[in-house]
């Protein structure tokens, strides 16, 4: 496995380096839909931070909170993502006279 | 802005240019021409055509440092080598043509009031007229990128108006 590393690496930055020129109106709405999802990511983590802080005030810090955590991490990047998909997918006009 | 803008070659192939004056006074271009110079790079990303890469050195007067800007990702490489192929850098019309492509394509991917003015299809992006018009005459600002605020109160001032298609 480890003589398989380098390789491995090699066909990666070939993969990297052979990526096609973006369509500038795909470029930019990716980058759009991204802003906007972090917009809204960062958004709801504050909410839940006030939520959590408050909790926490009143109960004290509850038990299994790292786990929690991880999996919310996962849920969220998944959360983004779906989101960055969907405003793409809502951006994009049905192709005509097809 | 009648000095030439002077360009040399690296061994390696990238280019730089040396531009008289700075970004904001980049000169305004005809909306249908930053229209096809769009559609070239759209052209050319689909064709994977890839370009060198570029900087360009914004001379200032009253001994400030020159402000270069760096084109080193794939994409901008390959949109602006579309421009050149139509419009020479080199000349003063093909650079604000490729300057203001370049900010276009960065004001809508970071100012979400642009979301309604342009969608997309299999055949390409279609703008509103006023964002267009906007783009192509709008003052850039001296890291060659629209004001947002500044290019909005423009297009609140001429609206409505019908769209178009590269």
């Amino acid at each position: 496995m480890t003589r398989l590393a380098p390789a491995v690496l090699l066909l990666a930055l070939a993969a990297c380096a052979a990526r096609p020129p973006a369509d500038p109106a795909e470029a930019a709405l990716l980058a759009a839909c991204r802003a906007e999802a972090d917009r809204v990511m960062a958004a709801r983590e504050r909410a839940q931070l006030m939520r959590a802080d408050e909790r926490e005030a009143q109960v004290g810090a509850l038990e299994g909170g790292s786990v929690r955590r991880g999996t919310d991490a996962l849920g969220e990047r998944f959360e983004r993502d779906r989101m960055v998909a969907d405003c793409i997918a809502g951006n994009r006009r049905a192709p005509r006279g097809n | 802005m009648s000095a030439a803008i002077g360009v040399a070659e690296s061994p390696e192939g990238a280019l730089a240019y040396a531009i008289p004056f700075p970004p904001e006074a980049t000169p305004p271009v005809r909306p249908q021409a930053l229209l096809e110079a769009w559609a070239a790079a759209r052209a050319a990303a689909g064709a994977g055509r890839y370009g060198p890469a570029r900087r360009f050195l914004f001379l200032r007067g009253g001994g400030e440092e020159p402000l270069a800007l760096d084109l080193a990702d794939p994409d901008a490489r390959c949109w602006a080598e579309a421009v050149d192929a139509a419009s020479p850098l080199d000349r003063a019309q093909g650079l604000a043509l490729c300057l203001r492509l370049l900010a276009l394509i960065d004001l809508l991917g970071r100012a979400s009031w642009t979301r309604g003015l342009f969608v997309l299809d299999r055949e390409g992006a279609e703008f509103h007229p006023a964002l267009l018009a906007a783009a192509a005459t709008a003052p850039l600002d001296a890291t060659a990128r629209f004001d947002a605020a500044l290019l909005r109160e423009r297009l609140t001032a001429s609206l409505p108006a019908r769209t178009t298609r590269p």
